[in-house]
């Protein structure tokens, strides 16, 4: 009876495993083609971050298909980008401000594909609260006016990202009179870990990126110390909502489904997604 | 009313996502609780090169967070030495939580065998017995008792703890409950999740119970 019991566990250990092993496979096996467009995606594994518009687009591919697509669902980035390099899935889907960055010194991703659809990004503010989003708007428009901007995006992207997104004119007046979560100081929500927007320098100290140097000069603007809260990305609209964070700059990708919920602004830098694999050369080498 | 019929939408995903809970759960333990007699045997042995290694092992997974083991079997060791690369998430999950498991009850194990009084052996060894003998035949089923209450404790431990590997994609009760939590933005989905894990453990310790009444007719 006892033997019966242990063999038969074992034997379900064994199944479980297998399953486990083939179903979350991925990649390896024959050699498949270069995925270069959404359409390639069947069948394949591909990795996200989780709660993103990337994986809001894969995940809708999936419902709406033949549910084949592999989808590994990471809280940070750079774990799609470690699993793309260690094979384990064929592509990543992101941002291309992001892939940009990691292909930008690197030989061993290729960016296969680039959405023609923009998929700009936005300062989100709480519902609500439109003193201080148009604070926001006119701080956004000063520093496009000033040429700041584009330093920034050149500084940070190696090429303009922000060219053709706003065309001001002329300075705008800063609004004031809007109240901040912490009186005295303008308190930024952010998913540090999201090169270039938002990341750290190499001793994981202090926060650099092109948002966080954008949040400051924002608050040099509205003469106000500038404090960041670093959260997870998958809780950071919640956080704005329980009032933790005036301003969420982190990325945020105008949808209508943010915009229903949040207050987004105009965009203040262009943006779309994009397919990363791992190159031809760097995967021969 | 809304919130009902919201919460019976999600069971079959919830559901679907409490059985690799589960499977994780149950194939780590048993998987841990196979090296553990070895490593618990090893710590007992008078011999040092058994007690140095399996001791070292136990301060080693004991001593150091399952998560960063679990990151460590997942990212730093391929990068390490490629030949470690697993592909599979489950499976990384599962050596993972094998290799801290069985730290943990191997010293339940130890604790358990080295409570019984030690005239049991003495009294074993006289009557003619080898060591292996008296272990397995006197020994170890004397044990069998002590051990079960904490191993049921360390089972439950454990069913929890795979909610950490969430972290590297393996789609359990606790990622799926994140991902409907961020995707349709309803915390609600909280409450069905917990009474699942609630289910778990209470038929867990159910059996464990069962177990230890069963057992209890050796003493």
């Amino acid at each position: 009876m006892k033997r019966k019991i242990a063999i038969l566990i074992a034997v379900l250990m064994v199944a479980t495993l297998t399953l486990a092993s083939c179903s979350g496979g991925g990649g390896g096996g024959e050699e498949k083609a270069q995925i270069t467009s959404p359409a390639d995606f069947a069948g394949r594994s591909v990795a996200v971050q989780t709660a993103t518009t990337a994986a809001d687009a894969i995940n809708e591919m999936n419902e709406e298909g033949d549910g084949s697509i592999e989808v590994h669902e990471y809280e940070k980035v750079i774990q799609c980008f470690d699993d793309l390099l260690l094979d384990r899935v064929e592509a990543v889907y992101v941002d291309n401000v992001v892939a940009s960055y990691y292909t930008r010194d690197s030989d061993e991703y290729e960016v296969t594909w680039t959405n023609e659809e923009g998929e700009p990004m936005g300062i989100c503010i709480a519902k609500g609260n439109t003193e201080l989003a148009a604070a926001v708007e006119a701080g956004i428009d000063t520093l496009y006016f000033t040429g700041e901007m584009e330093a920034l995006a050149n500084k940070e992207f190696g090429t303009n990202l922000t060219e053709g997104v706003r065309d001001v004119k002329e300075l705008p007046e800063i609004p004031t009179g809007f109240a901040t979560v912490t009186p005295g100081k303008l308190t930024v929500g952010s998913e540090v870990g999201y090169p270039p927007m938002e990341y750290t320098t190499d001793d994981g100290q202090t926060y650099i990126g092109f948002d966080i140097e954008f949040a400051k000069k924002l608050g040099e603007l509205f003469g106000l110390e500038v404090e960041f809260v670093n959260t997870a990305w998958d809780g950071i609209f919640a956080g704005l909502e329980r009032g933790q964070y005036d301003i969420i700059a982190s990325s945020v990708s105008i949808t209508p489904e943010r915009q229903e919920k949040y207050i987004l602004t105009k965009p203040y830098v262009s943006n779309a997604l994009c397919i990363v694999t791992k190159s031809a050369i760097g995967s021969e080498a | 009313m809304n919130a009902i019929e919201q919460i019976i939408n999600w069971m079959p995903a919830l559901v679907r996502a409490s059985g690799w809970t589960l499977a994780l759960t149950v194939t780590s333990v048993f998987a841990a609780l196979a090296i553990s007699i070895f490593l618990a045997l090893g710590k007992i042995s008078h011999k040092p090169y058994l007690k140095y290694p399996s001791s070292a092992y136990v301060f080693f997974f004991r001593g150091t967070p399952l998560l960063m083991q679990l990151f460590f079997i997942y990212y730093a060791l391929p990068n390490l030495v490629p030949a470690f690369t697993i592909k599979s998430r489950f499976m990384a999950a599962f050596i993972a939580f094998s290799l801290n498991v069985a730290a943990y009850l191997a010293e339940i194990i130890r604790a358990a065998i080295e409570s019984i009084d030690k005239g049991q052996m003495e009294a074993s060894r006289t009557l003619g017995l080898s060591y292996v003998q008296a272990m397995r035949l006197v020994i170890i089923p004397q044990a069998y008792r002590r051990m079960i209450p904490p191993i049921c404790n360390e089972f439950i431990m454990v069913l929890k703890d795979t909610s950490l590997v969430s972290i590297i994609a393996v789609t359990d009760l606790t990622f799926q409950t994140k991902m409907i939590a961020s995707n349709k933005a309803s915390q609600l989905v909280y409450i069905p999740s917990m009474i699942i894990y609630l289910i778990m453990t209470g038929f867990f310790t159910i059996i464990f119970n069962k177990l230890e009444k069963k057992f209890a007719i050796y003493d």
